[in-house]
C-alpha cells in the first residue's frame, strides 16, 4: 500500500474526530500510573499546575523554595508545590487478520479500513487530550503528543495481514490501563474470553468494538452459493441459501451474545458497529465508554 | 423454398443424432454456483444444510445449447439455397441465345446461365456451339469452342438493340447441320420470351440437332415502349409487357437533349393488363426539347423512344415591312414573336431565303404587294403545304385601294374602317363566337378584346364562307382559305395593338397556334426525295443506352430511317446534333407477344443465385454462444446490470447483422416537404413564443402576444398575424423576427439542436426576449429557480457580453421615448447585449429580464387584462405595452432606429 492510504485513513479519521472534543480517559484510578498527564490528583506532586505553598521543612530541596513568596513574609521560607498530574494510557488492538478485509458492496468500506479509521480517530482524540495511546502487545511505550496518531498509524501496519493473530496477544499492562479491541471477533470466543479476563485481572478496563459488514449481519444471499473463507481458504457450498437466513441470524445473534458475555464478565463494554453506519456512531460509543463523564457532561 | 435447399456435405447431418447425448451430458453437469467471499465462516460452519445436491441446468438453457449445437452441425453441412442441379449428359452443347433487346432487361440471368454452361463444359470437356439470333451484318460461323472460351464469350456477349431474326437463324442451323451430320447435341435455347413469325420452324430445326431445352421466364417483367398517336396535351405512348401476370409499376421519364428530366409519369398496370396508354402532358415549349422518353430502369432498347427532330415545333418565317430599328413595342414583329415563341422557331429574312430554309409557316406583317418571283414561290410553297398568315395594316389597305393584291383569301375593299372615333357612329366591336367548322372552332371568344379598326373584305358568299373569325356585327376579322395542302389566312387587323386589343390577348397566341398547326410541312418532307445520307450520331445498345457509333456503321437516307431497324439500320440518332433523326428499336410493326413453343421443355432461368446459408447459421450459433455465456454468468451471479445490457446489445447487433440483407439505400428527396405552419409563418409576419410545456405559461404567452400583436396593429405599421408557438428543437425559427421565451422553473437544459437553432436565430437578426418572471422574488442575492433554469440555458449559448438597458438605448427610443422597459414588475434590471458594434449590426439579439411582460400584456378575447399590475395600475400596463412595441420595433427595424438616435450628432457634425 502506498502512503496515500495512510493519508486517506488519516483524513477520514480526522474528519470523524473533528466532531468530538478531545477525549480524556476517565481517571478513576489513574493515580497509580506515573506518567505526567492532565489528570490532576488533588495532591502535590510532579506537574505543571500550581497546587499550594507550604512552609519549608527540613529536607526540602533548596531549589524548590519560592523566593518571591518567601520574600513577602518575615523569617519564613515557602516551598511551591504543583499538582500531581498523570496521563492515562489506552492500548488498542486492531485485528490484523485477513477476515477484516471484506466489503459486501463496492460502496461500503472494508471492515479493515473502518477499523483503521476508528483506531486513528481515537488516537487523534486521545492525543489532543494529552493522553497516551499504544498498541496492545507491543513492547514500545505508548505514544503521546501531537505525533502520536502518525506513529500509531505506522505501528498498525495497515497493509500487513497476520492471519494467525485473530485473538489479542497476551500483554503486560500497567495497572489502570485501558484496552480497546477492534475486530469482527469471528474467531474462537473462548480464546478471546481468556485473553480479556487475563487483562481484566491485571486491572485493565476497556471496550470491545465489533465491526461487521451488513452482509454478515443480514445474510442477503439466495440460491446456490459457494462461500469462500478469507483466512483459511475453506469453501462451503449451500444449495438454497435463502432458506438459511433465519438460521444464520439466530447463530449470529448467539455469537454476539457470547461476545457480550465476555465483555460483561470482565466489566468491559461491547460496541457493535456496521460498516454501512457512519464511523462517528462507533466513535461516539467509544467516546462514551472511555471518556471522563465528568468532563463532557 | 425448401426444395431448393441442398447440402454440400450432407453426411455431417448425421451428427444431429448425437444431440440427445449432448443433452444428457449437459443435464449431468450443473451450472457452477455463485461464489462469494465471506468472513463469518465461524457461523456458517454451524449451519446445517439440507440441500447439497447440485442444481439442475434450467431446461431453457439446455434447449439453447442444443439449438446451438444443431446450428453448428447444420452450418457445417453447408446448406445452399437454389443450388444448381447437377448436370447430366456429355457431348457437345449448343447454346442458342436470343441476344435481343427483350433479353437485355434480364441479361444477367442469361449471362449466369452461359457461365454455368461454360463451367459445366470446362469441367466435363464438352464443346459448345453458340448461335445468336439477333440479326447481324455478317452472321458468324457456328464453330465449336471450349468451356474456357465460352467464359469469354459470356462476358463479352451483349444484347443487340434488335429483335430476334429466327428465320435467318434457321438457314444457319441448316448449313451447320450439313457440316456436322448426325450430331446429337444438347440444345439450350436461352430465349428472350418474345414470339416471332418463325418460332415453330426454328424449334423444329433445333430439334433436328438434338434434345432442346427452352429457357424462358414467363413471369419476368419485360416492358416495351411504343409510340402512339400524339394527343392534344402531349406525346402518347403505349407501354406493353410480355406477361400480364401481376402488377407492373414504372415511371415514364422524358428527358431533354441535355439530359434534364422534363416529365415523369408513374404508370401502373393491373394484374391481367398487358398494355396501357400513357400520355405525357407537356407544354408545347417543352415538347420541342424532348430527346428521349424511356421507361425508367427498363434497361432495354425496347423501353426507349428517341424523339425525332421532325417531331419538333414549327419553323416560322417572319416578313415585316416595319422598320426593325423602331421601338419594338410599336412593331408587329414583337407581338408575333411573343405569341409564336412558345412553340415555334422564328426566322426572319428575305422571303426567298425563308422558303428555302424549310419554314412551315410564313407570316407577312402588313405586306402589300409581293414581287412576282416571290409571289410564285409562295404560291407553290402554299400548295405543298405551307401556311401563309398575313396581317393587315396601313400598307395593305393602301395596296388594296388600287387592286386586290395576290395571295389573299378574300378580295379587300380599299381603305379601312374605324370604330369608336369622335366622328364615327359605331362603337368598338367585340369578337363573335368562332365558327365551329373553321380552324378556330372550339376556342371561346374573349369578352374583353375590342377591335377599333380593320380592313374590310368585299362582301359576298365566298367571303362569308372563308370567314374564320368575325366581329359581333358580322364583319370578318380573320379570313382564310385552304390551297392545296396549305392555307392562307388574313387577319384584318394589324399585329400591333394599335387597331385592336387582340395582339395583347391570350387569344392571339391560341389563334396563331391553330394556324401554325395547319401546316403540313416539316423538315423531312423537304428532304425525303433527296438522297442525302445521315451519318450515325449516337447508336443505341441493347440496354437502351446511347453509344458513339463504330466506324463501319452505315449512314442512312431519310427514307431508310423510316424502315424497321436491322443490322444495317441500327437504332439510334442520325444526322446533325441539334436536329437529329431517330430510328427506334420499336416501331408500329414490332411484334411483342409471349413466345409459345408447343411441345418444348420450358425451364425458367434460375432467377435467384445460389445462396450459401452457412454464414448466417454460424452467426446465429455465435450469438447463441455469447448468450449462453451471459446466462451462465448470470446464473452464477457474476453479471452486473450494465455489463448485461452491453452484452445484450452486442448480441442483438450480431443477430440483426446476420439476418438483415443489405438494403438499397433510398436517396432522400432534395426538397423536403415544407411544414404547413412554416408556410403560414412565411406568408405573414407573426410574433412567436417558445413552448415551455407548461400549459398555463404557454396559454399566457399566447394571450400576451396576441394582445401585443393587437396593440402593434393599432399603433404601428407592423401588422402581425396571430402569434405562433414554436418548438425550439424542431421548428424553423428563421421565419420569426421576435421570440418570447418565458423561463419556467426546472426547465431542462436545452439539447444541442435547440442551441444551434437558437444561436442561428440570434446570429441572423432574431430577437429573443428571455423572461424569468421572478422579479418580485429576485430581490435578494439568492437565485430563484427560474433564474437557475435561465442560467442553465445561457451558459451553453454563445451570448454576447451584457449590459443594463439605460439612458439612450435604442430599446427606449425605437418607437416611444421611455425611461425603462416596464413589465408587470420593475424591480430588477433588464439586460441586453453590451457592445453596440458587435455582430448583427449592433442590434441586441436578446433581452433578458424578469419583469413578466407576458403577465402585463395578456388579455382575454375581449381585451380585458388577465393579471393585475402590482404598481401603477393601468398606466403601468400602458407603459408595458409601449415597452413591447419598442422591443418588436427593434426586432423589425434593426439598427435603423439606433442610427436615428444619432441623428442630432450627425446633424451637428454636418454643421447644421
Amino acid at each position: 500500500m502506498a502512503p496515500s492510504d495512510h493519508n486517506i485513513i488519516r483524513h477520514d479519521a480526522e474528519e470523524a474526530a473533528a466532531l468530538f472534543p478531545a477525549l480524556l480517559v476517565e481517571a478513576e484510578r489513574i493515580a497509580q500510573t506515573v506518567a505526567a498527564g492532565l489528570h490532576g490528583r488533588r495532591r502535590a506532586g510532579p506537574g505543571e499546575t500550581f497546587w499550594q505553598h507550604r512552609p519549608y521543612a527540613f529536607g526540602d530541596p533548596v531549589n524548590a523554595i519560592d523566593w518571591r513568596q518567601s520574600a513577602r513574609a518575615v523569617d519564613r521560607l515557602y516551598i511551591r508545590q504543583n499538582e500531581w498530574e498523570a496521563a492515562a494510557a489506552v492500548y488498542v488492538w486492531r485485528d490484523p487478520s485477513r477476515s477484516l478485509d471484506f466489503a459486501s458492496l463496492k460502496t461500503l468500506p472494508s471492515k479493515r479500513r473502518r477499523a483503521d479509521v476508528l483506531t486513528l480517530a481515537l488516537a487523534i482524540l486521545l492525543s489532543q487530550a494529552g493522553e497516551r495511546i499504544g498498541v496492545l502487545g507491543e513492547e514500545r511505550r505508548p505514544f503521546h503528543g501531537r505525533g502520536a496518531p502518525t506513529r500509531l498509524l505506522e505501528a498498525l501496519h495497515i497493509d500487513a495481514y497476520r492471519d494467525t493473530a485473530s485473538t489479542p496477544p497476551p500483554a503486560h499492562l500497567p495497572p489502570g490501563g485501558r484496552v480497546v479491541m477492534i475486530s469482527d471477533f469471528f474467531a474462537d470466543i473462548d480464546a478471546l474470553g481468556k485473553s480479556v479476563s487475563a487483562l481484566a485481572a491485571a486491572g485493565a478496563t476497556g471496550a470491545l468494538v465489533q465491526v461487521c459488514d451488513p452482509a454478515e449481519e443480514d445474510f442477503p444471499y439466495e440460491g446456490r452459493v459457494e462461500f469462500k473463507d478469507l483466512e483459511s481458504r475453506d469453501r462451503l457450498i449451500f444449495g438454497e441459501t435463502g432458506s438459511l437466513e433465519r438460521d444464520y441470524r439466530k447463530k449470529f445473534a448467539a455469537h454476539r451474545d457470547a461476545l457480550a458475555n465476555v465483555a460483561r464478565t470482565a466489566g468491559w463494554t461491547l460496541i457493535t458497529h456496521r460498516t454501512d453506519n457512519p464511523v462517528q456512531t462507533a466513535l461516539l460509543a467509544l467516546y462514551t465508554a472511555l471518556g471522563d463523564a465528568r468532563l463532557w457532561t | 423454398m425448401l426444395s431448393a435447399l441442398s447440402f454440400t456435405s450432407p453426411l455431417i447431418l448425421a451428427a444431429l443424432a448425437a444431440l440427445p447425448a449432448i443433452w444428457w451430458l449437459l443435464r449431468a453437469t450443473p451450472p457452477s454456483p455463485k461464489t462469494v467471499r465471506f468472513p463469518a465462516f465461524i457461523i456458517l460452519r454451524q449451519l446445517k444444510t439440507s440441500d447439497e445436491t447440485p442444481d439442475r441446468t434450467p431446461w431453457w438453457l439446455l434447449l439453447l445449447r442444443l439449438l446451438l449445437a444443431a446450428f453448428v452441425i447444420l452450418g457445417l453441412a453447408g446448406p445452399i439455397l437454389n443450388a444448381p442441379p447437377p448436370a447430366p449428359g456429355a457431348g457437345p452443347i449448343m447454346l442458342v441465345i436470343d441476344d435481343t433487346w427483350a433479353a437485355a432487361a434480364h441479361w444477367r440471368v442469361r449471362r449466369d446461365m452461359m457461365e454455368t454452361t461454360a463451367a459445366e463444359a470446362a469441367q466435363n470437356d464438352r464443346e459448345i456451339f453458340v448461335v445468336t439470333t439477333a440479326p447481324e451484318r455478317v452472321p458468324p460461323e457456328i464453330a465449336p469452342i471450349t468451356g474456357e472460351e465460352m467464359r469469354g464469350v459470356a462476358a463479352n456477349l451483349a444484347p443487340a438493340p434488335l429483335a430476334a431474326d429466327r428465320a435467318s437463324a434457321i438457314e444457319r442451323l441448316a448449313s451447320f447441320q450439313e457440316t456436322l451430320p448426325g450430331a446429337n447435341l444438347e440444345v439450350r435455347w436461352l430465349s428472350d420470351g418474345v414470339a416471332s413469325s418463325a418460332d415453330a420452324a426454328f424449334f423444329e430445326a433445333l430439334k433436328e440437332i438434338g434434345a432442346v431445352t427452352v429457357y424462358a421466364d414467363p413471369r419476368a417483367h419485360v416492358a416495351m415502349l411504343r409510340h402512339a398517336e400524339p394527343q392534344e396535351e402531349g406525346p402518347a405512348y403505349n407501354i406493353e409487357r410480355l406477361s400480364g401476370v401481376g402488377v407492373w409499376e414504372g415511371d415514364l421519364v422524358a428527358t431533354a437533349r441535355d439530359g434534364r428530366e422534363i416529365a415523369r409519369l408513374p404508370v401502373a398496370m393491373k394484374d391481367g393488363e398487358r398494355t396501357i396508354n400513357a400520355t405525357l402532358s407537356l407544354p408545347l415549349a417543352l415538347r420541342n426539347e424532348l430527346s428521349a422518353v424511356r421507361i425508367e430502369n427498363a434497361l432495354s432498347a425496347g423501353g426507349v423512344h428517341l424523339i425525332d427532330a421532325r417531331d419538333r415545333r414549327a419553323l416560322v418565317g417572319l416578313v415585316s415591312n416595319t422598320d426593325q430599328s423602331r421601338d419594338s413595342l410599336l412593331s408587329g414583329t414583337h407581338y408575333l414573336r411573343e405569341a409564336l415563341n412558345p412553340y415555334a422557331e422564328i426566322l426572319t429574312g428575305p422571303l426567298d431565303e425563308l422558303l428555302r430554309s424549310d419554314v412551315s409557316v410564313v407570316v407577312l406583317d402588313d405586306v402589300g404587294t409581293l414581287r412576282v418571283s416571290d409571289d410564285e414561290a409562295l404560291t407553290t410553297w402554299v400548295e405543298r403545304g405551307g401556311v401563309l398568315i398575313r396581317f393587315a395594316g396601313p400598307i395593305l389597305a393602301e395596296a388594296a385601294q388600287d387592286r386586290t393584291p395576290a395571295l389573299l383569301p378574300v378580295p379587300l375593299r380599299g381603305g379601312g374602317r374605324a370604330f369608336g372615333g369622335a366622328l364615327t357612329w359605331d362603337t368598338p366591336q367585340r369578337l363573335d363566337e368562332f365558327p365551329a367548322e373553321g380552324p378556330f372552332g372550339g376556342l371561346i371568344a374573349p369578352r374583353d378584346v375590342l377591335i377599333r379598326r380593320q380592313v374590310l373584305a368585299q362582301p359576298g358568299g365566298e367571303t362569308t364562307e372563308r370567314t374564320w373569325a368575325r366581329l359581333q356585327d358580322g364583319t370578318p376579322l380573320v379570313t382564310g382559305e385552304r390551297r392545296g395542302n396549305g392555307a392562307i389566312a388574313l387577319f384584318h387587323i394589324t399585329a400591333t395593338p394599335q387597331w385592336s386589343d387582340l395582339p395583347v390577348s391570350e387569344m392571339f397566341i391560341q389563334m396563331l397556334r391553330r394556324l401554325t398547326f395547319l401546316s403540313a410541312l416539316g423538315p423531312e418532307t423537304a428532304d425525303a426525295s433527296v438522297e442525302t445520307r445521315f451519318a450515325p450520331l449516337r447508336l443505341m445498345d441493347g440496354y437502351g443506352r446511347l453509344r458513339p457509333p463504330a466506324d463501319d456503321d452505315p449512314a442512312l437516307t431519310a427514307a431508310e430511317l423510316d424502315e424497321a431497324p436491322g443490322p444495317h439500320r441500327r437504332p439510334g440518332l442520325y444526322g446533325a446534333g441539334d436536329a437529329p433523326l431517330a430510328l427506334n428499336a420499336v416501331n408500329a410493326q414490332t411484334k411483342f407477344e409471349p413466345l409459345k413453343v408447343p411441345g418444348a421443355l420450358v425451364l425458367p432461368y434460375t432467377a435467384e443465385p445460389p445462396q450459401r446459408l452457412s454464414a448466417p447459421l454460424f452467426a446465429i450459433a455465435l450469438a447463441m454462444l455469447l448468450l449462453d455465456g451471459l446466462v451462465t454468468l448470470w446464473i452464477s451471479g457474476r453479471l452486473r446490470l450494465r455489463g448485461a445490457l452491453a452484452a445484450a446489445a452486442i448480441i442483438a447487433t450480431i443477430i440483426t447483422a446476420a439476418l438483415t440483407l443489405p438494403n438499397d439505400a433510398v436517396a432522400q428527396p432534395l426538397d423536403a416537404e415544407i411544414d404547413a405552419t412554416a408556410i403560414d409563418a412565411a406568408l405573414e409576419t407573426r410574433l412567436a413564443f417558445v413552448k415551455t410545456g407548461d400549459p398555463a405559461v404557454d396559454d399566457l404567452s399566447a394571450q400576451a402576444l396576441t394582445a401585443l400583436s393587437r396593440e402593434l396593429y393599432r399603433r404601428t405599421s407592423i401588422e402581425p398575424a396571430p402569434p405562433t408557438m414554436v418548438n425550439l428543437e424542431t421548428d424553423d425559427l428563421s421565419l420569426y423576427p421576435f421570440l418570447y421565451w418565458p423561463i419556467v422553473p426546472g426547465a431542462e437544459a436545452p439539447s444541442d439542436e435547440t442551441l444551434a437553432n437558437v444561436e442561428n436565430f440570434m446570429r441572423f437578426g432574431g430577437l429573443i426576449l428571455f423572461d424569468t418572471r421572478d422579479d418580485e422574488r429576485a430581490v435578494g442575492a439568492g437565485s430563484t429557480p427560474e433564474a437557475q433554469a435561465l442560467q442553465r440555458i445561457l451558459t451553453q449559448l454563445d451570448i454576447p457580453p451584457l449590459t443594463r438597458v439605460e439612458g439612450e438605448h435604442v430599446l427606449l427610443r425605437s418607437f416611444y421615448l421611455m425611461g425603462d422597459l416596464q413589465g408587470r414588475l420593475r424591480n430588477t434590471p433588464v439586460w441586453v447585449q453590451a457592445d453596440a458594434s458587435a455582430a448583427a449590426d449592433g442590434v441586441t439579439p436578446l433581452i433578458i429580464g424578469g419583469r413578466d411582460w407576458a403577465g402585463a400584456w395578456a388579455t382575454d378575447d375581449l381585451g380585458r387584462p388577465l393579471r393585475p399590475m402590482p404598481r401603477g395600475g393601468e398606466r403601468a400596463r400602458e407603459l408595458a405595452y409601449r415597452a413591447g412595441v419598442n422591443m418588436v420595433m427593434v426586432a423589425f427595424t434593426g439598427n435603423y432606429k439606433s442610427d436615428q438616435v444619432h441623428t442630432p450628432i450627425l446633424l451637428e457634425r454636418l454643421g447644421q
